[in-house]
């Protein structure tokens, strides 16, 4: 094996530099010699754009240990949040980040809280993954949920209303 | 003195810090036999993160990739990185699943492991430490390396201790977060091996801080017998230091290395090729910023982390308020009592830090797993738990014995529920989340890859021949000539 290693005289990083040449050269011919090589190479006067996009852009970057990367969105406003959250007559259930929500323990379990189910405060109404950890949502006060505005499994922004109590039906 | 020997990290750690983890075996293949021949100590195979990943994002089953980089690196050995409890995956498993994944290595031909845990509370792993010895395995354990008031050097040389006394063969002092200095470097490497002079000895610190180099050359002063480095490719950031680096020091030091340096540039020139062909960055080396380290080193958030919490603060349109998250990640590290910034550790103190600054109340959102490691499910913190976040955080609740779950019988529920399945796929069911299962085996197809790939010369006319707006390419190579054109007759060799 040793003998034969450096079979080619061209590298790899060779043809690296020969294409970032070819890409980026406004010229219609191109005459490259160096050890070993030559290369001629014509290209259309009218597009020349670049096809082959630079190897050192930024990088896929996140978080290292094997998380579900969260899909980049645009920053949300807070114009954004009261036009969703229109419309509560009770106290909302806030989300207290953006992430996954979830109304049961585990796929096929019993939701933690229906319409109509009373509730404490501090009860438990679902829970929601930020960032692989499972956060307890709680009521914020005692109540009777007069509705749930978000669906299992939905990712959610902060501060949407995740469900609604009536506080008046206390009991 | 002996040789030093060199553990290479490109195809996991380097590929998990520079290219998120996504490089496909088509990469590893074609340059496998040029690796098996460098001279490595050993060669890290696979990691949670890359079996996770390879699953669920390039749809490659991990266990044919272990199987064709065996095949293809006769000579090697390789190891493969073990997390705690979690084994592979997010959730702890109990000794029948350690057993049942470690005899399935042992039989795809992995010769080594690396196992660790972020709270060095070695209960959780010294079953994994004698499961593997049983096996004939090399059984590496990691000391994992914070700056803390509890990480004194004293308290490495007494976890070094366990270790030795567990049956490890090796110990590795691993800085997970590059926060280790030069000269802390020296005086901890220095005492670990004047305690234990005849323990194989490793060291890895990763060059973000820029000062890996002069740690690496202490570690090889302090006579550390394995480095850990990687690709130059797939050096660098936080990755490992290049291996290049590794060679100068050890000649620099006077001290022998047993790397063939033409297998490294050819290793090198490869990768620069596939990180060019899938858009990856390069790093260059960075310089130390004593500013920079000293905000750093007060949370130690690793950097792969930190995009994500920047993300969540954008999502909440606080992207601003970073600074104030890093200040009180570093204050809920404290309180926590000073686990290793690894996973899981990390996203407990990140997540914290991020709802004790957007919720305005500090703790009065506390995720699941956190009340969980309050209550020791996670095992022994480093340091003590802040009595008040304490109180605040699990009550009245009972504390958890972190060994309960230690004897349950999950593969033999596994195996019932999901009937009959190869031990290979059985773990994989174990390992993967419902929703990365169900994805992995709607889209989960063969490993292909190019025998041929390594040619430069065919890869520049295959890249050539891809520019449509190329009327005309000649090239001419040794005794080879080549001519393409858009237009018949136009070529004129």
């Amino acid at each position: 094996m040793p003998e034969q290693k450096i079979a080619y005289h061209l590298s790899f990083s060779d043809v690296i530099r020969i294409l970032r040449l070819v890409d980026e050269n406004p010229f219609e011919e191109l005459q490259l010699e160096m050890e070993g090589l030559k290369l001629h190479v014509v290209q259309d006067k009218h597009e020349r754009s670049p096809t082959q996009p630079s190897a050192t852009k930024a990088p896929v970057s996140e978080i290292a240990p094997a998380a579900v990367p969260e899909p980049v969105r645009e920053p949300l406003g807070a114009a954004v949040v009261p036009a969703k959250n229109a419309q509560i007559h009770g106290t909302p259930v806030l989300a207290p980040l953006a992430g996954t929500f979830y109304r049961a323990p585990s796929p096929g379990a019993l939701p933690y809280v229906e319409v109509g189910s009373a509730v404490k405060e501090g009860g438990l109404v679902g829970i929601l993954e930020i960032m692989k950890l499972m956060n307890h949502v709680t009521a914020p006060c005692a109540g009777v949920i007069s509705e749930i505005r978000a669906q299992n499994e939905e990712f959610v922004e902060f501060g949407q209303v995740l469900a609604v109590i009536d506080p008046e039906r206390v009991g | 003195m002996k040789g030093l020997r060199v553990l290479d990290e490109s195809l996991r750690m380097g590929q998990q810090a520079l290219w998120a983890t996504r490089m496909k075996t088509k990469w590893m293949l074609p340059i496998a036999p040029v690796m098996d021949a460098a001279g490595f100590y050993q060669v890290a195979a696979m990691a949670p993160v890359s079996f996770e990943t390879a699953a669920m994002y390039l749809h490659e089953d991990p266990w044919e990739r272990l199987r064709l980089l065996r095949q293809h690196m006769p000579r090697t050995q390789f190891d493969f990185l073990v997390r705690s409890r979690n084994v592979v995956g997010w959730f702890p498993k109990p000794n029948d699943v350690v057993e049942l994944f470690l005899k399935t290595l042992h039989k795809i031909g992995i010769h080594s492991i690396k196992v660790f845990d972020g709270l060095n509370d070695y209960r959780n792993v010294a079953f994994h430490i004698q499961a593997g010895k049983q096996l004939g395995l090399h059984v590496k354990a990691l000391l994992n390396f914070a700056v803390s008031p509890v990480h004194s050097d004293d308290y490495f040389i007494g976890k070094a201790r366990e270790l030795a006394r567990l049956g490890a063969d090796a110990i590795v002092i691993a800085d997970a977060c590059g926060a280790i200095l030069p000269e802390r470097a020296r005086t901890l490497i220095g005492r670990v091996r004047a305690e234990l002079p005849d323990m194989e000895l490793h060291f890895s610190t990763h060059p973000n801080s820029g000062v890996s180099t002069p740690c690496y050359r202490e570690a090889i002063r302090q006579g550390i017998d394995v480095l850990w480095g990687a690709s130059t490719p797939l050096a660098n950031g936080h990755s490992f230091p290049p291996h290049a680096t590794i060679v100068q020091l050890a000649r620099e030091e006077g001290r022998a290395v047993d790397l063939d340096e033409r297998c490294l540039v050819e290793i090198d020139d490869w990768f620069y090729w596939a990180a060019y062909k899938e858009n990856r960055p390069c790093h260059e080396p960075e310089e130390f910023d004593p500013i920079a380290y000293e905000q750093t080193i007060k949370h130690q958030i690793p950097g792969g982390m930190m995009s994500n919490l920047e993300s969540q603060l954008a999502g909440v349109g606080m992207a601003h308020r970073l600074p104030e998250v890093l200040e009180e990640a570093g204050r809920v590290r404290a309180e926590l009592g000073y686990p290793v910034m690894v996973t899981p550790f990390s996203q407990f103190v990140g997540v914290q830090a991020t709802l004790n600054v957007v919720t305005g109340e500090r703790y009065s959102s506390v995720p699941r797993e956190m009340v969980l490691y309050c209550r020791g499910y996670y095992g022994q913190s480093p340091g003590p738990i802040d009595p008040n976040v304490l109180d605040r955080v699990v009550g009245d609740q009972p504390m958890i014995d972190p060994s309960a779950y230690y004897h349950e019988k999950m593969v033999e529920k596994a195996r019932a529920e999901r009937g009959p399945l190869s031990d290979e796929e059985l773990l994989t069911t174990i390992f993967l989340n419902p929703t990365a299962l169900d994805t992995f085996n709607k889209n989960r197809r063969p490993i292909e890859w190019d025998p041929t790939a390594r040619m430069p010369l065919v890869a520049l006319l295959k890249e050539l021949g891809k520019r449509p707006r190329l009327r005309l390419v000649e090239v001419r190579c040794g005794n080879l000539r080549v001519g393409m054109s858009r237009d018949a007759g136009a070529v004129m060799l």
